[in-house]
């Protein structure tokens, strides 16, 4: 498994390793999406000051964890393994399960190594440094109740794409660019607090959609809960994770049984 | 251009009426929505729904004093807007993939068909989804505009269209000289627009400088002076003229690209 870990780690970074014009591109290109991917967050953290009970600093911390939690998300959900719905869609499922691997093996082979997202994570990085150097507590115990957080946030990523793209089983067609779709929604929402927001909307990010269990509620305990209550989401992502198991080993079954019609007899995608 | 499948929106032939205008024809049936679309554009309306509550109650909850209202009022309108706010023809898809040289052989203008094929595609969501927005924002937040303002936000959402669309076109011609990336090169433009248009950051969050010199430059005009013009209290003949400054611009530059795009492509063969 080491030795698919590391091809599939240069296979992502192949466009920086040819070298050349094309890796510069690469890499600037990749630093302006990582970027513009934090400006809208950081210029509302700085530009607001305060929202509701979310200081500044509170809001730096949120913005950190978030791109954090997603960037570890992308290091094994690389290429379209966290887009699964696209895979599944296309009928690309098929390529996984000729292999002579588990499906979940073959999935975590293909997607690692998204270190040519290396910019996007370490800016991520950065900006937990930067909220963390105003809100960390000294105690280890918190120290370690973050860093399970972050982890289980990035599995929260991961599960939501994987529990939406179960609907690609049905409707492949339809639901083929799903991930898409919530990709942007958790991007977009993860990093905003929930303070004033309508109880549908609260609803909503809390359960079916649970971008704010990705960052601002962890977040908010983490800023001022003790105890078990760090615990809260990593528990949520746990019971989220296994429901997310058993509704995509459904839909694996349904494919079983009736495939995906998206390709034609002589194997080109229709 | 023919789609199976019930007509979701409002009952036409397949067949072009003798004599019916080809820029209605193909707005008309660029509208079509294939049932097997519909799950992707309810749940797209879905996200875009629950992105402005969260945003609004984010916004509202802002220490920015009086201008609460002011931002409450420009996200509800930029997400109404949304889909105008920084066209996507499918020229560059076409260029890319060749698609062009059939696209050629129409007894259309490319021009008018990739506009009137976009707006096709985009109308009707947005119809909904800005519909349901802006009764969202009138029942949460008691939303309105001034009834006196509308022709003045439709003269300058007109401008920003045309340059969002002359925009997409000068990118289109240019990224498929580069090859294979066009994607990424995609993903890039549309991050940026985003951020430089207002309609993800509005400009008035920003120090009072950087508004004066953001201003100016062409995303602007796409999105931040036509919001600006309806949900603000004042007038400014400077924004209009900043936008037409902006169409004559990318006018001059478009047309003779379009020029040199089309001779390469009809001697290359598409």
């Amino acid at each position: 498994m080491l030795d698919m870990l590391k091809t599939s780690m240069r296979l992502g970074l192949e466009p920086i390793i040819d070298g050349g014009g094309r890796g510069l591109v690469w890499m600037f290109g990749e630093l302006v999406l990582a970027v513009s991917a934090i400006v809208p967050s950081l210029a509302m953290a700085f530009a607001l000051g305060r929202v509701g009970d979310w200081t500044r600093q509170d809001l730096l911390f949120l913005v950190g964890f978030v791109l954090t939690a997603r960037g570890l998300a992308q290091v094994v959900g690389g290429g379209n393994i966290l887009m699964i719905s696209r895979k599944i869609g296309r009928g690309q499922l098929d390529h996984n399960l000729l292999q002579p691997l588990p499906l979940w093996k073959s999935l975590v082979v293909e997607g690692f190594g998204s270190l040519d997202l290396i910019v996007s994570q370490l800016l991520g990085v950065g900006c937990l440094c930067w909220g963390l150097s105003y809100v960390a507590r000294p105690e280890p115990a918190w120290w370690f109740a973050l860093i399970v957080n972050i982890v289980c946030a990035a599995g929260l990523v991961i599960a939501t794409q994987y529990l939406w793209g179960t609907l690609t089983f049905y409707a492949p067609q339809s639901a083929e660019e799903i991930n898409t779709i919530t990709d942007g929604a958790i991007s977009q929402l993860s990093v905003l607090p929930l303070n004033g927001a309508i109880p549908f909307v609260r609803a909503v990010l809390t359960s079916i959609l649970p971008a704010a269990m990705i960052g601002a509620v962890p977040a908010s305990y983490m800023l001022h809960a003790y105890g078990w209550r760090l615990y809260t989401m990593p528990l949520f992502a746990l019971a989220f994770g296994i429901i997310t198991i058993v509704i995509f080993r459904q839909g694996l079954r349904h494919y079983g049984k009736y495939s995906v019609s998206r390709y034609s007899s002589f194997g080109h995608r229709r | 251009m023919l789609y199976d499948g019930f007509c979701l929106y409002w009952r036409a032939d397949s067949k072009v009426a003798e004599g019916e205008p080809k820029v209605w024809s193909t707005l008309r049936l660029s509208a079509y929505v294939p049932r097997s679309e519909w799950f992707a554009q309810a749940m797209s309306i879905f996200v875009r729904i629950i992105t402005f509550l969260a945003l609004a109650g984010v916004w509202a909850q802002a220490d920015t004093g009086d201008g609460r209202a002011y931002l409450v009022s420009y996200m509800a309108i930029a997400q109404a807007l949304g889909f105008l706010l920084q066209p996507t023809t499918a020229m560059g898809d076409d260029l890319a993939n060749g698609t062009v040289a059939t696209r050629m052989l129409w007894p259309m203008s490319l021009v008018k068909y990739y506009v009137s094929q976009w707006l096709g595609h985009v109308i009707v969501p947005s119809l909904i989804s800005g519909c349901l927005i802006l009764m969202a924002w009138h029942i949460a937040w008691s939303g309105s505009v001034q009834m006196g303002r509308i022709p003045v936000f439709l003269v300058s959402l007109l401008l920003g269209v045309i340059i969002g669309i002359e925009f997409d076109f000068i990118f289109s011609m240019l990224i498929v000289r580069v090859e294979n990336e066009t994607w990424f090169a995609n993903a890039i433009r549309w991050s940026l627009v985003a951020i430089f248009n207002g309609s993800v950051i509005p400009f008035v969050i920003l120090p009072e400088s950087w508004q004066g010199v953001l201003r100016w430059q062409p995303f602007a005009s796409m999105a931040n002076i036509p919001i600006d013009l309806l949900v603000s209290s004042g007038f400014s003949l400077s924004s209009l003229a900043i936008q037409l400054i902006w169409v004559v611009v990318f006018t001059l530059v478009c047309v003779p690209l379009y020029r040199a795009t089309w001779k390469r492509i009809t001697v290359l063969g598409g």
